[in-house]
């Protein structure tokens, strides 16, 4: 049975997950290991809500699960399309190499 | 019949029509626009058909499916959406008819219909985000409206890429942390629908798990919105998105994210939660007062039109939230009169900036020179405009300003209030810098100079359908601000919770 381990485990799993996501959208240079991260994150978001649909025993959770990764789909869509354009621009992905207006 | 049905057709005819216009688009371009008009003509019609039917019987519920909540879908209406409904449908139609021409010029043909695809949908996902009585429900509108943001915004100038490139990153991690935060409240009650949570929470003011997830909102919904220190997207993705692009995002964006953290404070959460449980209004009252100041400071370093009412909108959200900080009847609703204000003053200054640049193709102050002459009509749309938000009567920034005023001073919050009047004279050196260089012709050291140099006085070259959006706009902030009375008596005094 899942929770053989206590639900508590798995929702520090999920921080775990989102904290090493974060701190890897702050400091890698990578744009698409930024994405990644952010990616990372959102499973990370997806563990919780699994861990809170089976100890609840509601079906909510999972289906929200399905909705975020649909959104999570869109979203590499979007993001990958608009590194294409970079690329194309600049001929390059790095972040620290693309200069930019900050503030 | 219909009119029951209205809340969901307000997000539905856009959806379902931004395809249309996708398929249609394949077969002729021309016809993208008038689909898109009439689309948004249509849900200006649902969004006051909405608004007439909750003043005259009071909040509306609408069950997806017959789905009864909390295990279905559902669509509240009460006041306060219903006036943020009827502002963002009366300012994307006209940004609408405004964009056609704009966008003729800015965007290339073949790649028309994927932009007005984009743009419906993002009203679509405005309008969903307004309408929506369920948290996951607002979460996944909030995206819609987002990856149609990032995709439109980099279809503008050179830049833009990466100025989408660094929206996505930070709006998906705001995106992230507001899903984060509906994670916790879903572990904490097993519900998601408003109504439900606002029964549930009491219970479970003293977890600290809420207080995370409360947190968690906060942060996610301030990058959507652009409060201070979250706002560093904001400059970039709006100043280098298509002019038509920053017309419609710049003003309804960021005022639906502060519709959304008005929602959660206010209705979510019981008031007293953030009042007196937490501090939270304390620390939202001074990320507001360093913000203001933050972005006053750096609009006045900018020489980029567009880059300056960026910062601009920084600070105007820094005034919804001191609105939200004073938590009192006063405050709040300054801060929902602002919302709605501020939404028709972007408007018209961002739709001023594209005419300029459609005119003249420049978007620095200093090159606005003899504009008087050329561009009288756009020029006195923008005087409009930069009155009403430094503040000047009867133009309607003026009186949602009045009203934060006193709400701050009903709070004896006085740094608030300080900083309010502060930020009103910083933004008249803004304003009035524009004016300066677009109005005051240099005094030239020979009279031989009449023949020279100075443009005979015009009419604006910039096209009717481009100059009468403008212009009801301006008209709008006129009306706004003289029926401000009949709008808080009739509308607002009902969006504030009964508790404060």
């Amino acid at each position: 049975m899942l929770f053989s381990v206590p639900p508590m485990y798995y929702l520090i799993v999920s921080a775990l997950i989102f904290a090493i996501g974060a701190v890897g959208v702050l400091i890698r240079r990578n744009a698409i290991i930024i994405f990644m991260c952010i990616e990372m994150m959102l499973s990370a978001v997806n563990l919780s809500l699994i861990t809170a649909s089976h100890y609840l025993n509601s079906l909510d959770g999972v289906l929200m699960v399905f909705f975020v990764m649909t959104v999570a789909a869109a979203e590499a869509a979007v993001g990958l399309a608009i590194f294409v354009l970079l690329y194309r621009g600049r001929r390059t992905i790095k972040v620290d190499e693309i200069n930019l207006l900050k503030w | 019949m219909i009119l029951e049905q209205l809340p969901a057709l307000i997000v539905v005819t856009p959806l379902i029509l931004s395809l249309v216009v996708n398929v249609v688009g394949l077969w002729d371009k021309r016809l993208c626009f008038p689909i898109v008009a009439v689309t948004l003509f249509a849900c200006l019609i649902w969004a006051i058909g909405i608004l007439w039917r909750v003043i005259d019987h009071g909040t509306i519920h609408y069950c997806f499916g017959n789905w009864q909540p909390p295990w279905g879908i559902e669509y509240v209406i009460d006041h306060l959406n219903a006036l943020v409904l009827v502002s963002v449908a009366v300012v994307s139609l006209l940004v609408a008819i405004y964009a056609k021409r704009a966008v003729d010029q800015e965007i290339p043909e073949s790649k028309l219909p994927q932009f007005y695809t984009l743009f419906l949908l993002q009203v679509t996902g405005l309008f969903g985000i307004t309408a929506t009585g369920d948290m996951f429900n607002l979460y996944v509108l909030l995206e819609i409206a987002s990856f149609s943001a990032y995709a439109i915004i980099a279809m503008g100038e050179r830049g833009a890429d990466f100025a989408a490139f660094r929206y996505l990153i930070f709006g998906t991690i705001g995106a992230c942390a507001y899903l984060l935060g509906v994670g916790y409240l879903y572990i904490l009650t097993g519900s998601l629908n408003m109504a439900d949570l606002t029964q549930l929470l009491p219970k479970l003011f003293y977890s600290k798990a809420l207080l995370v997830g409360f947190s968690f909102f906060l942060v996610g919904v301030g990058i959507k919105m652009g409060i201070f220190p979250l706002h560093t997207w904001l400059p970039d993705a709006y100043t280098l998105a298509p002019s038509t692009v920053s017309a419609l995002l710049a003003p309804l964006y960021t005022k639906v994210g502060a519709y959304v953290i008005i929602r959660i404070i206010f209705t979510v959460f019981d008031p007293s939660f953030s009042i007196k449980l937490y501090p939270v209004m304390d620390i939202l009252g001074w990320i507001a007062a360093i913000g203001i100041m933050f972005a006053c400071i750096m609009a006045l370093a900018q020489s980029d039109l567009k880059r300056m009412l960026c910062y601009v909108i920084v600070a105007e959200m820094g005034y919804i939230l001191i609105g939200i900080a004073s938590a009192n009847r006063l405050g709040l609703t300054g801060a929902i009169l602002h919302i709605v204000n501020d939404m028709f003053m972007m408007a018209c200054l961002f739709t001023v900036a594209g005419a300029i640049f459609y005119q003249t193709g420049t978007r620095n102050i200093y090159q606005f020179r003899y504009l008087h002459r050329t561009m009288p009509v756009t020029l006195a749309v923008f005087v409009v405009g930069a009155l009403s938000v430094v503040g000047v009567p009867p133009m309607c920034g003026f009186f949602s300003k009045w009203y934060l005023i006193l709400g701050t001073i009903q709070a004896e919050k006085w740094v608030l209030l300080a900083v309010l009047l502060i930020s009103s004279l910083i933004y008249a050196i803004l304003f009035f810098r524009v004016i300066e260089n677009a109005y005051l012709e240099p005094r030239e050291a020979h009279a031989s100079a009449h023949d020279s140099g100075h443009p005979a006085v015009t009419l604006d070259k910039v096209p009717w359908s481009m100059l009468v959006p403008m212009l009801l706009i301006a008209a709008g902030i006129i009306l706004l601000g003289i029926f401000s009375g009949k709008i808080i008596m009739h509308i607002i005094q009902f969006a504030v919770p009964e508790s404060l």
